[in-house]
């Protein structure tokens, strides 16, 4: 049977990978995607669909200035100076080109409201319409039907395949690969004449790995991934030489439910309306113990105190402008309590304790100012918590990757000896390291996957034959 | 009598302090042991008189206010339930109560210590707690295998409650559809279904019963947009008052290629049938045809000639007949390949040798080298053929022309 020949091949199907796989073929290659699981879009299409953009058309509008400096600096913040400056600087450099290639060259629509996350310095994130990267990842996947990209799933990399001078020039793929026996499927050479483009996302499930990394993180720590992040192919990077960079920092999500797996439904209503609009308290004291919109780094720290017990309380007024409440409520996610009495009673709360927090808090979003933590409120919508009450049991999970390989500003992966170029190799998005440090502020994620997605396959696109 | 306006007598007092199952302990204002009752004598071998409480009953406390305090502690946490300190002894466990005798003094003029036996409060929540575990335990092995059945089952399951919304979704589901399966939950059943011909779809949902179990093919949506053909079996079950509905949702995509393939070779095999049909009918009819000349001729011409043949007893006449019917004979064979011509017939051997050559294209010279005879004798032998067959005169058919089609023995 003969080898299958592409000019570039993407491994993975996500934000960063099919980006790759678009601007590959837009620039004339022959490309194909493999993606190892059942459904393509791995974390991509679950995430919250939210991105930072500098420079926004929406920023205009509301007059909030803005600029890649200034972001940058944000994200040297929360990274601690951990960051790769150029690779930040890059993304931030080019976050309004990569907004406005989803918006109108693939027709993604965007809500009309800009979200001020946590850590970020202004309001500058965008979020899809519907909540979720889902409509993004199903938009890159239309345009690839349309422009001939295949996109094979249960098709697994199992190594890169390299010639005598080190270059990059093909994988030994599984196909028909049931995720995760490892023994399913049959092998198959495919061969690529420019490049190979890894974008596989990170390894928060894999509990092996991740514990080499940090030995603390054993399997009593809950995910927000989907069950595919895993590391071998990460792995499969380092052996043809690629460089490791900051493996042991991880990101945990500060929002999501105990009462639900995974990223769940009600992580987007805590990162929208609990933090910005509602108090997180310790429901063991009755008070807040930090700035609920500090970066993600702290507030997880604050909150996985031993013996700390935290749970976001919002006010009926801010709870109904999330139109997915009603699916939180049905999956028990989100509580609702007509009265404190009612809370209190559930949840075990010092009534005398959390009704001076709800006052104290309600005069700080009546002046704008919030004297405790500095938690910086919108100036235009500002809420009151008073009944009925809405309440979210918090438990930070492992979210996302800050580590992963050694890349340059062109996307091309980098020997550990050399620290040179590997010919014929390009990397993207959760899997390389370096660009958010310490921690990662939100929506950086899906900005740096679509930057380095589309530098990664155009660059691709301009390698030599081998 | 007791009446409640009689102020109890000391001995009564006496009899309830001896009598109550509970360890009563009376002590001074500095905790010291000053009385006790039975119950407390049988368990510390009446050695407590004027000992500190505390060391008695062997709390960790150093003096009364630390005792005070540990014990105190228990009953003083607001909006929480009451708490106590459980003290074990020889398998009974006793539940320590303290109270300050004189409470509105502000010092006390001693204190009352009641321990209240809970051994069987204990146990029967340990019994419980085992109960509980068993049943939880049991539980999680049918949801295993619940989970397992789900998953392992090869077609897609989706569970839709009362707001038309996907609840839950297995594996292969989320296979078919692309979707992963936290993108699936929440959504409305009909954004998966291709619009028009899926109203049938909605309306099955409201009209469908417990027990009924309906099955129809669908044009579904893929996560890219494209559509494909599936089949949707629905049935319901009422759970607490509302409705849940159950689709399995089975992929025919490939099914339905095979199935136009088919059509299309069926259609092929009929048009082919049909010319065959038409052949052979053709044929057929050239068949009777053919047969009903023979008939006609046999019955018209060769049995009277034979009549004839019989009944005669002139030579010339029989002869002459006899020709005749040669050539009737002959004449039935016209059509066929291998078409005999009679007049072939009345060539002898060496002009029937010759025309084999000249139908092999050998010139009258080749010939003549070929069977030694003198090249006028070839030339004569076809003088001789030419008039035989009929071809004499004009020269315009060539033998060689002729023969070319016939058949020579």
């Amino acid at each position: 049977m003969p080898n299958e020949i592409y000019d570039v091949i993407v491994v993975g199907s996500g934000f960063a990978g099919l980006s790759a796989a678009i601007e590959a073929r837009n620039a004339g290659c022959s490309v194909l995607v493999i993606e190892k699981m059942r459904v393509p879009g791995g974390n991509s299409a679950i995430c919250g669909g939210l991105i930072a953009v500098v420079d926004s058309p929406l920023q205009a509008v509301e007059k909030k200035s803005d600029s890649p400096q200034i972001l940058v600096n944000d994200m040297l913040n929360a990274g601690k100076g951990l960051n790769h400056l150029a690779l930040t600087q890059t993304v931030a450099d080019q976050s309004l080109d990569a907004f406005l290639w989803l918006r109108d060259y693939l027709g993604v629509s965007f809500k009309d409201d800009l979200i001020h996350g946590g850590g970020h310095s202004v309001p500058r994130l965008y979020i899809t319409e519907n909540y979720s990267g889902v409509s993004v990842v199903q938009a890159l996947l239309v345009k690839c039907r349309e422009l001939g990209i295949p996109v094979q799933l249960k098709c697994a990399m199992k190594n890169l395949i390299t010639d005598d001078s080190g270059r990059v020039i093909g994988l030994n793929s599984i196909s028909g690969f049931v995720f995760p026996q490892q023994n399913s499927g049959k092998e198959k050479k495919i061969m690529a004449k420019k490049a190979v483009i890894l974008a596989t996302g990170g390894f928060c499930q894999d509990i092996k790995f991740r514990m080499i990394q940090n030995p603390k993180l054993n399997d009593s720590f809950k995910t927000t991934n989907h069950s595919g992040a895993t590391a071998e192919s990460l792995v499969s990077a380092l052996k043809v030489g690629a460089t490791p960079v900051q493996l042991s920092w991880f990101q945990f999500g500060p929002w999501t439910s105990r009462d639900e797996n995974g990223w769940g439904t009600s992580s987007m209503f805590t990162l929208l309306i609990g933090f910005p609009h509602g108090i997180m308290i310790d429901a063991n004291t009755g008070k807040r113990f930090v700035n609920e919109l500090t970066d993600r780094l702290s507030r997880s720290n604050e909150m996985t105190i031993s013996g700390r017990d935290p749970m976001i309380i919002v006010g009926e007024e801010a709870a109904l402008n999330y139109p997915k409440l009603q699916l939180c409520i049905k999956r028990n996610a989100v509580k609702r309590y007509e009265s404190l009495e009612a809370l209190v009673l559930d949840q075990s709360i010092n009534i005398a304790t959390l009704t001076t927090t709800i006052n104290e808090y309600n005069k700080y979003a009546d002046t704008g100012i919030d004297l405790e933590f500095n938690k910086p409120f919108n100036q235009n919508k500002r809420y009151q918590i008073k009944a009925p009450y809405y309440l979210v049991r918090l438990a930070p999970k492992l979210h996302y990757c800050n580590g992963g390989i050694q890349i340059n500003s062109q996307a091309q992966v980098l020997d550990i000896s050399t620290h040179k170029p590997i010919p014929g190799f390009y990397a993207a998005g959760e899997m390389t390291g370096g660009v958010h440090g310490a921690s990662r502020l939100g929506g950086m994620s899906f900005c740096e996957c679509i930057v380095f997605g589309r530098i990664a396959g155009i660059n691709a696109s301009n390698e030599s034959d081998c | 009598m007791l009446t409640h306006e009689e102020k109890l007598e000391n001995s009564i007092f006496e009899e309830v302090f001896e009598s109550t199952s509970n360890l009563v302990i009376v002590t001074d204002n500095k905790g010291c042991i000053v009385h006790t009752n039975n119950k407390v004598e049988q368990l510390f071998n009446a050695k407590c008189l004027g000992m500190p409480f505390w060391n008695c009953l062997g709390l960790e406390c150093r003096n009364l206010d630390e005792a005070l305090k540990f014990l105190g502690t228990f009953s003083q946490l607001p909006g929480t339930e009451r708490k106590s300190y459980t003290y074990e002894t020889n398998g009974v466990f006793y539940d320590i109560n303290i109270i300050k005798l004189n409470k509105s003094d502000k010092t006390p003029k001693g204190f009352l210590i009641i321990l209240n036996d809970i051994t069987s409060l204990i146990k029967g929540r340990e019994e419980l707690e085992r109960r509980v575990e068993l049943r939880t335990s049991d539980l999680t092995r049918y949801q295993k295998m619940l989970q397992a059945v789900f998953q392992a089952v090869g077609k897609g399951i989706l569970l839709i409650d009362d707001d038309r919304e996907i609840i839950k979704s297995n594996q292969k589901a989320c296979e078919i559809f692309g979707f992963h399966s936290t993108n699936l939950l929440g959504m409305e059943i009909s954004t998966l279904f291709n619009a028009s011909p899926n109203e049938n779809l909605l309306d099955t949902l409201d009209s469908i019963i417990e027990g009924q179990i309906v099955s129809s093919e669908i044009s579904a949506i893929y996560f890219d947009q494209s559509i494909f053909p599936a089949v949707f079996t629905l049935s319901v079950i009422i759970i607490d008052g509302h409705r849940l509905w159950i689709g399995i949702i089975e992929d025919i995509t490939e099914q339905k290629s095979m199935e136009l393939q088919l059509n299309q070779e069926k259609i092929a095999t009929e048009e082919v049938n049909i010319t065959l049909r038409n052949v052979l009918k053709t044929i057929q009819n050239e068949k009777r045809e053919l047969t009903n000349n023979i008939s006609n001729i046999i019955a018209k011409d060769i049995l009277p000639a034979l009549d004839k043949i019989k009944s005669n007893t002139n030579d010339a006449e029989q002869n002459g007949y006899i020709d005749f019917l040669g050539e009737l004979l002959v004449s039935l064979t016209k059509g066929s390949e291998s078409a005999l011509d009679s007049r072939l017939l009345r060539l002898s051997k060496t002009e029937m040798k010759i025309c084999k050559f000249i139908q092999s294209g050998f010139s009258s010279k080749e010939i003549s080298s070929t069977i030694n005879l003198a090249f006028d004798t070839i030339q004569t032998h076809r003088k001789n053929i030419r008039k035989k067959l009929g071809l004499s005169g004009s020269g315009d058919i060539s033998l060689y022309g002729y023969l070319k089609n016939q058949k020579l023995v």
